[in-house]
């Protein structure tokens, strides 16, 4: 037995050895200083802190504290406020805009920034064919910079682009320069920490999937912040997230499913900040024009045959369906009450562009009623199962609803709609799929619905471009087609007017509402969970309703100052784990008590023996 | 992973020297040895305690999965007519609590063990009829044919089966259905090796030889002789196997990869911690479903090692 | 020489399964879908003319066996390509993460065999008793147990209700240095090890007692204890070392479940390691990296069992002569 004593021994000596030497790898060397933090948790990382990457909410946070652009976003409605310029001036025709640029906004190394540098970024982004900014810049804009602050847009087509506003970092061209030409997947691929950028606060450390670190910058044209530092925590779940809020390693918890926020309300110290939805979730049917739309650059040849239910087609059974959904059994149960039933796809937020549509008009959860119009409809004849039968193709309507995992209550929404629909004779078959592989099936066309949703821009364009017959295999997943929306779309595009424009949009809701090529099912709030006794001085943006975080403008973080009373908001480290001591303690008599068991173990033997 | 290198020969244990005056029909014959040895078997399963335990668990799991319809409504399970209201803590009627939609837990539960053990039976089967198949063949014909059947088996046995799983499932998209194709496809190359390296030790014995100068096909060889000396093994190792597909469902449900529309106990205690019953400290949500998988895993597990006991007369206990 | 052969023999079969892994990555992640799609749906807003640009760049669309050859050549030069979700080089993202995986991998197996070795021992020699019965009943329940469960059952107790540990991640963000960090990350670590450490423990007692069990119903043990030889002597020079054996490669056989196992324990515990990177790029669709790391675990989980096969030549001669 002393082999494996010695054995063991060795063991245990070899993963110290292990620990020490992926500690030290792992190890930094910097001392913390007693800076003001406010701690951040989030569940999503950034995908890159290259803007030109930028696909989802962290990134979209990072950009928004560490660069400006053109224009800001109202904290009332979200509509365009000065940022780098006090607002630009268009010409008769709105085919040319000047706008005077700040002559105060200082690049974080030192660098003065100028209309050059506005310029120099949109052209970066036309030149190089950067598509995630380059609908903010339509009809093949130029830019001229007559003087260091002064820009001029000079557009092929009337527009209103400078005002939409572009949602476009402005990046350093003393940084940025040398990229210009080059393929787009090194542009992309280019990343550089401290990012330079000419924000209240800058990028200066990143570890993936742990955190990112940005720290406030002094002097800056927005003014300076209580805080020093805001450290974003990724975890890998909401419960780590909010377990770590409640032991007040972090402050705020982005975006918690209801119940768990649900569960946090009344805890001493955590409040839940509810912010209005700027999305909605849908049931969006497929029309099957995928077939002709095939474009040969997509290499595959058309298919000959439609591949979604032909009953799709008749008005009257999406209405059916329309009346079989209970849109507040949808709100309450699969999100918790954390949303509100949906009318149009443009989510109330927006609330310059909504359109409320009039209870009465309203497609009520009526199963009766819906049974009515289909029976009306001449959908009267059954299988043994009691699924009716479309009288024009034979086919009864067993139709293949695509939920999607990761779309937050898609499955459970589909379940749910699944049972109401047996009650008016449609089969629903729900498939459970992973995004990537939904992707496939509205690329294909093989499928009758789907359960997701869409979100948007404060300005209405994107949204109702979903609708349109061009977008077939672009935007619009289930290739709808409607000439007389299409004409709306066209003709807002066009229209300068802001009130004139408001009313096409809302003809174009109606009549999307009406027509039902999908039926927009909830508007989701986000939740989310910030601790009262760290900081105080949260900014909701919009004001009704807004987010503190994660929204459109950056005044919270300029405007939160630690909580004064018990004041502990020195370096933050504490992570609620137990004194080190306490720590080396309970190792130690692990250690004997292992060491206690081999030996006993082995007297006892020995006593054997005798 | 329990091996049973060693395998009774066809004369088992305790067996009486059959009576001269027997009938001498080889089918009867074989069928009365057959029970004989059955008989043996259970005379030495029944020593053992664990055993006898783990049948006991697997008998009242069994009876549960088949008796779930009479006790549990088939309205109550779904969704949109659900019998209570949802996230409620345990009360007189609903034991358990609700559940997101407001489904009874201790209904789910109960349903649970239906479509867990019925996964965890079909899994196994594939896994045991392809794990089988490969293995018999590659030992019995040898050669090139063993190479091939090897090399696939090795190879399968060192690819890491999660990734494996999550890619399958994200080709094939998430059903019962699915998950079952995809244990069984992760989970036959360690039955296989078994098979294999019994079918080799099988093949040597004598009375193979014999048959086989005596001019049997190999189908008579395979079918009469080998399957039969190779099907304690297989049956230990399929009682083994019935726990780990289990276990392996329950991994896939807690990474999302399972049917969410299902019931098994591992989509069970998924919805919990979807709905935040962890930090809500639901733990009546959390801790019954994880138990009844604990304690059915550990039924076919000690079935499997009193079994491994019986086959493998070494380790009995004198 | 036999050895000699043994050993060759033994690399051979290795390097062919390795080549069966790397055929079998390619096509498996061709059969996944088109990637560029997922791309420019979820972050890029490609137009069909980049989307084109895109595919040219990533070599998709060359003819399938031109791809394959490409994708050999990459990989023999070490080049695993760039991610499709942020750009950068594969080799970068799995280089940052194995270390903690590591880590963690390593101590559970570690502290799983030797707990399990020391307790199927005393459980075998003393067969029968409180101990034996108990350390089995204990070591079965620890191995019918689903590992996820149990992870987010100790997290919440220990890391939420009494808020000993820390809730996830495998540091702290204030930069600590020398001792004070490598207690930061004992404590990080504390839980997942737990959890992986209990979850295979199990299955080592057990296999350990019976191949004890096994070996002690061997007749030269039966000798030796006739001849005289003390029961501590026997179990410690004949005995064990001959039952060490299938537990001692049971242990490397094991690492591939144990990579697998690490996965859902790294996405409980936000812990940031190869587990972790896993999951978050098959859901993304990253390929490149799901490749790389499949590729990589199937290469350790080849190395370790072509180690485990030398070792078992080496320790026990009869298998050399085969």
């Amino acid at each position: 037995m002393r082999g494996m004593r010695r054995a063991s021994l060795a063991l245990g000596v070899a993963t110290a050895v292990m620990i020490g030497l992926a500690g030290s790898a792992l190890g930094q060397s910097a001392a913390s200083d007693e800076k003001i933090t406010l701690n951040v948790g989030t569940t999503s990382d950034m995908v890159s802190s290259n803007v030109f990457k930028a696909c989802c909410t962290s990134e979209y946070e990072m950009m928004l504290l560490n660069y400006n652009m053109l224009y800001g976003f109202s904290a009332k409605d979200l509509s365009p406020v000065p940022e780098l310029t006090p607002g630009c001036e268009p010409s008769s025709d709105y085919m040319t805009w000047t706008c005077p640029i700040r002559d105060d906004v200082k690049w974080h190394d030192g660098e003065q920034l100028t209309a050059d540098d506005i310029a120099f970024t949109y052209r970066f982004i036309l030149d190089n064919g950067l598509s995630v900014f380059k609908d903010y810049l339509p009809y093949n804009p130029t830019f001229e910079t007559p003087d260091d602050y002064t820009l001029v847009w000079k557009s092929e087509e009337p527009t209103l682009a400078p005002t939409v506003p572009p949602y476009i970092p402005i990046m350093p061209e003393h940084v940025w320069g040398k990229l210009d030409g080059k393929p787009a997947k090194e542009i992309r691929a280019f990343e550089e920490i401290p990012a330079v950028g000419s924000g209240p606060f800058q990028l200066t450390e990143w570890k993936p999937d742990q955190f990112w670190r940005m720290e406030a910058v002094p002097g800056n044209f927005f003014g300076t912040p209580a805080i020093d530092e805001i450290v974003f925590h990724v975890y890998g779940n909401d419960e780590a997230m909010v377990q770590a809020l409640k032991s007040k390693e972090i402050d705020f918890a982005y975006d918690l499913p209801p119940t768990l926020a649900n569960s946090l309300r009344g805890e001493e110290g955590i409040a839940i900040n509810e912010e209005a939805a700027d999305y909605h979730t849908n049931l969006a049917f497929n029309f099957g024009g995928q077939a002709k739309a095939h474009p040969s650059v997509y290499g595959s040849p058309p298919e000959t045959e439609e591949t979604n239910h032909p009953a799709l087609h008749d008005h009257a059974v999406r209405l059916a369906i329309a009346h079989a959904i209970d849109k507040q059994a949808l709100a309450d149960v699969v999100f918790q009450g954390a949303a509100q039933p949906a009318d149009t796809f443009i989510s109330p937020d927006k609330a310059f562009w909504h359109l409320d549509i009039p209870a009465a008009d309203e497609y009520d959860f009526n199963i009766d009623e819906a049974n009515q119009i289909l029976d009306d409809a001449a959908y009267t004849e059954r299988t043994a199962d009691g699924v009716r039968i479309d009288p024009a193709s034979g086919e009864p309507l067993v139709l293949d609803i695509l939920a999607i995992t990761n779309s937050r209550g898609s499955v459970k929404s589909g379940e749910l709609m699944a049972g109401w629909m047996k009650d008016i004779g449609i089969q629903f078959d729900v498939r459970v799929v992973s995004e990537s592989k939904a992707y496939v099936e509205w690329e294909n066309g093989t499928f009758d619905a789907y359960i997701w949703s869409w979100g948007g821009d404060p300005d209405p364009d994107f949204n109702m471009s979903v609708y349109t017959t061009a977008q077939c295999l672009g935007w619009s997943d289930g290739c709808y087609s409607n000439p007389t929306l299409d004409q709306l779309y066209d003709e807002q595009r066009k229209t300068f007017d802001r009130d004139a424009r408001q009313q096409i949009v809302q003809d174009f809701e109606r009549i999307h509402y009406e027509d039902i090529p999908e039926i927009a099912l909830v508007y989701p709030e986000l939740l989310h969970a910030y601790r009262t006794d760290t900081f105080e001085g949260y900014v909701p943006t919009p004001t009704n309703g807004g987010a503190f975080l994660f929204g459109w403008r950056v005044d919270s973080y300029m405007n939160l100052k630690p909580v004064v009373a018990g004041g502990a908001n020195g370096p933050v480290s504490d992570e609620g784990g137990m004194s080190t001591g306490l720590l080396i303690a309970i190792g130690a008599i692990v250690v004997i008590a292992v060491a206690a068991f081999v030996v006993m173990g082995r007297r006892r033997s020995e006593e054997d023996e005798a | 992973m329990i091996t049973t290198p060693h395998q009774p020969d066809d004369v088992t244990v305790g067996t009486a020297v059959a009576p001269p005056t027997a009938p001498r029909d080889p089918k009867k014959i074989r069928w009365a040895r057959r029970r004989r040895a059955l008989a043996g078997f259970w005379r030495v399963y029944r020593q053992s305690r664990m055993g006898m335990v783990g049948l006991v668990l697997l008998g009242g799991f069994i009876l549960l999965a088949i008796a779930a319809p009479l006790l549990v409504a088939k309205e109550n399970l779904g969704v949109s007519h659900p019998p209570g209201p949802p996230l409620q803590a345990p009360s007189l009627d609903f034991p358990l609590g609700t559940d997101y939609f407001g489904r009874s837990v201790l209904e789910l539960v109960i349903y649970g063990s239906r479509i867990s053990l019925l996964v965890g039976f079909a899994a196994t089967t594939m896994t045991m009829a392809v794990g089988a198949a490969v293995g018999i063949t590659g030992g019995y014909y040898g050669g090139r044919i063993d190479t091939v059947m090897n090399a696939l088996t090795n190879w399968f046995l060192v690819i890491p089966w999660i990734p494996l799983a999550i890619v399958l499932a994200s080709i094939l998209g998430q059903s019962l259905f699915n998950t079952i194709l995809v244990i069984g496809l992760t989970s036959w190359a360690g039955t296989a090796r078994l098979v294999r390296a019994d079918t080799l030790s099988v093949k040597e014995r004598p009375y193979v030889e014999r048959a086989r100068a005596l001019g049997s096909s190999n189908w008579h060889l395979v079918s009469r002789h080998i399957l039969p000396n190779v099907m304690p093994v297989i049956f230990a190792n399929t009682v083994l196997t019935v726990a780990l597909s289990i276990l392996a469902e329950t991994t896939l449900a807690l990474l999302g990869l399972g049917d969410p529309r299902s019931t098994s106990w591992g989509i069970v205690i998924f919805d919990a911690f979807d709905a935040g019953a962890l930090s809500a400290h639901l733990w009546w949500w959390l801790i019954p479903p994880g138990i009844c998988i604990c304690l059915v895993t550990l039924a076919f597990t000690m079935c499997g090692y009193a079994l491994d006991e019986v086959l493998n007369p070494k380790i009995r206990e004198r | 020489m036999g050895s000699r052969r043994y050993l060759l023999r033994k690399v051979l079969h290795s390097v062919t399964t390795l080549v069966f892994v790397l055929a079998f990555n390619f096509v498996l992640f061709r059969a996944i879908g088109d990637p560029v799609k997922l791309l420019t749906r979820s972050s890029l807003h490609l137009d069909p003319q980049e989307q084109q640009a895109l595919r040219e760049e990533f070599g998709l669309g060359d003819p399938l066996p031109q791809q394959f050859l490409n994708y050999l050549g990459d990989t023999l030069r070490g080049e695993f390509g760039y991610s499709f979700v942020s750009g950068r080089p594969v080799i970068e993202s799995v280089a940052e993460k194995v270390g903690p995986t590591l880590l963690l991998v390593g101590i559970s197996t570690i502290l799983s065999a030797l707990l399990g070795i020391l307790i199927g021992i005393k459980g075998a020699w003393r067969r029968g008793s409180a101990f034996d019965t108990g350390s089995l009943l204990g070591s079965l329940t620890l191995y019918s147990m689903p590992e996820g469960w149990l992870g987010m059952i100790l997290l919440i107790t220990f890391a939420g209700t009494l808020g000993w540990f820390p809730s996830g991640g495998i540091e702290s963000t204030d930069q600590l240095t020398g001792v004070a960090h490598l207690l930061d990350l004992a404590k990080h670590l504390f839980l997942p090890c737990l959890t992986l450490t209990l979850g295979y423990l199990g299955e080592f007692a057990i296999i350990m007692r019976s191949s004890l069990l096994e070996v002690m119903g061997e007749d030269f043990v039966q000798t030796a204890r006739a001849k005289g030889v003390r029961d501590k002597d026997v179990r410690r020079r004949h005995a064990v070392p001959n039952a060490l054996l299938p537990t001692f490669t049971l242990a490397f056989y094991s690492v591939g479940f144990i990579l697998g196992g690490a996965i859902l324990i790294e996405e409980v515990f936000s812990y940031p390691g190869l587990g972790q990177l896993t999951y978050r790029a098959i859901d993304a669709q990253d390929y490149p990296v799901i490749q790389a790391i499949f590729l990589l675990s199937s290469a350790a989980v080849i190395f370790f069992n072509l180690l485990a096969d030398i070792l078992y030549g080496y320790l026990d001669p009869r298998v050399k002569e085969a």
